[in-house]
């Protein structure tokens, strides 16, 4: 097991230094900061004396060389909008950040799990076809949409809860729910086929013959052998949350990453990008080992290494 | 506004477009005053008596909410409005704008033009900073030095290049030398925006460093900063010194909101008094609620407008085309339709209480057909087609107005592909040219000086794409003209040409639109400029 995790964080390495590398090639490519940063009377000999403050006339090679040894060390520069050091912004966000999405995801998997077991159970019956149909309206309804009404309904003319704004639980409800709900659906789609594929097995019918309850069937042979795609799915969900929430935060303006991800790449603020684009990386290939050493727990068979 | 032909001489004839536009932006605006003054014309309540009421009573606290958050509150490193908005209300420049728009004290108590090189502030005395660090010469000279700095990166450099250095005389008297006439000088002392001089305390800069002077402003004005949450809200309260007495109202909190329906719906809650940036198309729907209405002023931040290439080979390089263009464009139904009446046509791309804005100038008449026939001298009889780059979102109804003017020109036979572009890459192709012999760009209106034709029209200008010699000549030397008459007579002469070479097409501004909770006893100034030091709160 060590050694396994072992070698899995040295991969880990190596993914968030090719991710580095990629992210810091394509900001260069994306635009020119220096530009954009000053204002629209500033002259030709004042944006190249910028950008070259900005270190941006080096070659690449030497850019990235300085950006790398910097970072191993925690320093990211400083952003050049906010003038401050870069990685403590991102970090200052992470709270927000994983707030939303831990309890986005853990309304939807609250929900799905059980939506998408019962339609398995089900299937092919009503309640089977209303679940998939809740499920397909939750894929489609865009999420912009629904942001916004409930807002309306619940802020403006209810007055129940607030329409923005980042503090107590009352702010997270709108939000997580807007974001909870295109997960739900998946998560409950692949629940529900994966309980199907694992319900058409003969230990499932030999442990009915036995005679135990359908409640225990379910719960103690089928889910935990369904799991492994669904804990597979939650994972990805969660990854995606973290750095994608965007709309969700920009609509409700909840301070977290995504939001400070898109403002940043518009600005051009190559040392903020590069931060957040690396700390989203560095939980995401975090949240992929652990998805991993759950499985051996879910699963016996699963020799690791 | 002094409407003294003798007097004023912004009034060279008083035409009846003048006198309409005058009297809009009279009735439009609603000027900052000491007592409270009622919601504008735009806003009339609907059933014949006022919505609020309009008492302030003293102390309290407001809510703002803005559409974008600051990244940095130094002001000499900001490069955006809303930090400039909220570190207008912490930290002051030399000198003002009264409700005129004329230039009034404020740091300074005099200026004046010493030689053609020099010009003299004398300071006010006996104003401390938040800090307690005194204000005199010696900081104005600090200031100064510190925008000027090449390695400082302010970016307000570019604006005053033309100071080469600041001497002090005595504790309360500088001199700023310059290498050549500058007189934009005094209105770049104005609290306009980015290129602004704003004074900043120089022992806390230094010894804080810029990095915690990004984040916690300093200054003279009315209200000190207490803290930022970022991404959440931003305070700041009375300062019981001010020089100028104290602020009514106690508390202001920003808050962020980038999203416009949820900005809106922050104001119908109650959850937020005061918002900005109100989309036209809302103004009915918030007017309507009776939970909130709205403020306007006929002079929104930015005139925006379209400028024609004439440094690439195109059509557009023939006068002839560029006037039919012009005559081709339904400015009336643009402004009508698209801005819903909130906002104007304008002849040229100036503020209306810009200085040294030429009062004779009349926009080209909507004429298809004389846009035909123009063409047609032109050799263009069967038309010719184009790609027009156009920015999303960054101006006013940018997008729905280049589509506008595409089909209004599809009309004379002209084909345009408008292709709208990401600010930054936008940007990029009018420093570059290749935007398209036709682009949209947009100037701010805070300087209320005509200076900002040169940044416009001038063929060096980094953004400028038209190049014409007498022209140029003329902005040129209106630039750096000390006596006033004469540079009067420069922009006059200039804008005439502009217009009469059709420099540019469908330049208009779009009014500045906020919505007003019931608690907010508060107006916004000329220029979308946000200034709280008149805000109460209603009792």
């Amino acid at each position: 097991m060590t050694r396994y995790i072992a070698r899995r964080l040295l991969q880990a390495g190596l993914v968030l230094i090719g991710v580095s590398l990629l992210v810091f090639l394509v900001l260069r490519l994306s635009g020119d900061p220096a530009a954009l940063m000053l204002p629209q009377d500033a002259r030709p000999e004042d944006i190249a004396r910028f950008r070259e403050s900005l270190g941006l006339n080096d070659p690449i090679p030497v850019q990235y060389a300085r950006f790398a040894g910097d970072a191993i060390s925690g320093d990211f520069g400083n952003s050049l909008r906010f003038g401050t050091p870069a990685l403590p912004i991102v970090v200052e966000r992470l709270p927000a950040t994983f707030q939303l999405a831990v309890v986005a995801l853990a309304i939807s998997v609250a929900t799905a799990i059980p939506l998408g077991v019962i339609a398995a159970i089900k299937r092919n019956s009503l309640i089977d076809r209303l679940i998939i149909g809740l499920m397909l309206i939750g894929q489609a309804i865009p999420v912009f949409w629904l942001g916004i009404l409930l807002i309306l309904i619940f802020a403006v003319n209810l007055r129940l809860l607030p329409a923005f704004g980042y503090g107590n639980w009352q702010n997270l409800v709108l939000p997580a729910l807007t974001l909870a709900l295109y997960s739900m659906a998946r998560i409950a789609r692949l629940t529900r086929s994966s309980m199907i594929d694992v319900l058409q097995n003969d230990y499932v019918r030999t442990a009915r013959a036995k005679g135990l309850t359908e409640t225990t069937v379910v719960a103690r042979h089928t889910l935990r052998n369904a799991a492994l795609p669904i804990v597979t799915l939650i994972a990805l969900e969660f990854g995606v949350l973290l750095g994608g929430a965007v709309i969700t935060e920009t609509i409700f303006a909840w301070p977290g990453v995504g939001r400070l991800a898109v403002q940043s790449i518009l600005a051009r603020d190559f040392p903020l990008v590069q931060a957040i684009v690396l700390v989203i990386a560095f939980f995401l290939v975090l949240i992929n080992l652990l998805t991993d050493l759950c499985y051996v727990v879910l699963d016996p068979r699963i020799r690791l290494g | 506004m002094d409407t003294n032909k003798a007097t004023n001489p912004r009034l060279k004839s008083l035409t009846r477009r003048r006198f309409l536009t005058g009297t809009g932006v009279a009735v439009g605006t609603v000027l900052l005053a000491p007592h409270a003054q009622g919601r504008s014309a735009a806003s009339a309540p609907k059933s014949g008596h006022s919505l609020f009421t309009q008492e302030a009573q003293a102390g309290g606290e407001l809510t703002f909410a803005l559409a974008a958050e600051p990244t940095n509150l130094d002001s000499h490193m900001a490069g955006e409005v809303p930090a400039h908005n909220v570190i207008r209300n912490v930290c002051e420049s030399l000198l003002v704008r009264d409700d005129q728009l004329q230039l009034a004290p404020n740091l300074a108590e005099a200026w004046s033009a010493v030689d053609e090189l020099t010009y003299e502030f004398r300071l006010r005395q006996g104003v401390t900073f938040h800090n307690g660090e005194p204000f005199n010469a010696d900081v104005v000279k600090w200031n100064y030095d510190r925008i000027l700095n090449p390695d400082q990166n302010s970016r307000g450099r570019a604006s005053i290049s033309l100071v080469t250095q600041v001497e002090v005389i005595d504790d309360y008297t500088v001199h700023i030398k310059t290498s050549a006439p500058f007189p934009v000088l005094f209105a770049r002392n104005t609290y306009a925006g980015t290129g602004s001089v704003v004074m900043l305390p120089p022992r806390y800069v230094q010894e804080q460093g810029d990095e915690l002077a990004a984040q916690n402003p300093v200054g003279t004005g009315p209200f000190t900063f207490v803290e930022w949450q970022r991404g959440d809200r931003l305070t700041i309260e009375a300062n019981a010194d001010y020089w100028g007495g104290r602020p009514n109202i106690d508390q202001v909190t920003f808050r962020f909101i980038p999203e416009t329906a949820t900005r809106i719906a922050a104001l119908l809650s109650g959850e937020v008094d005061v918002i900005e940036s109100v989309p036209p198309d809302q103004v009915e729907r918030i007017e309507s609620s009776g939970q909130a209405t709205v403020a306007e002023t006929s002079t929104g931040m930015i005139v925006s407008y379209y400028q024609f290439n004439t440094v690439t080979d195109s059509p557009i390089k023939d006068v002839k085309v560029r006037q039919a263009i012009n005559h081709a464009i339904d400015m009336e139904s643009i402004v009508e339709a698209i801005l819903g009446g909130h906002g104007q046509q304008r002849p040229i791309p100036l503020d209306p209480n810009d200085f040294g804005l030429n009062p004779d100038l009349q926009p080209y008449a909507y004429d298809p057909e004389k846009a035909t026939a123009l063409l047609t001298e032109a050799g263009y009889a069967d038309g010719f087609s184009f790609t027009m780059h156009t920015s999303n979102g960054r101006y006013m109804q940018d997008k729905a107005v280049s589509e506008t003017i595409a089909a209004d020109l599809a009309e004379i036979g002209i084909t345009v592909d408008v292709q709208p572009q990401e600010w930054g890459v936008y940007l990029d192709m009018l420093a570059q040219k290749t935007a398209g012999p036709m682009a949209i760009i947009g100037w701010g209106s805070g300087l209320f000086d005509a200076d900002v034709l040169v940044d416009e029209f001038q063929s060096e200008a980094t953004y400028a794409s038209f190049a014409d010699p007498n022209i140029d000549e003329l902005l040129l030397q209106a630039r750096t003209e000390g006596d006033e008459a004469k540079r009067i007579e420069y922009f006059h002469e200039a804008q005439r040409l502009l217009v009469e070479q059709a420099a540019f097409a469908a330049a208009y501004q779009a009014n500045a639109i906020f919505g007003i909770g019931p608690r907010a006893n508060w107006q916004p100034s000329i220029g979308e400029l946000i200034f709280l030091k008149n805000a109460a709160v209603n009792a």
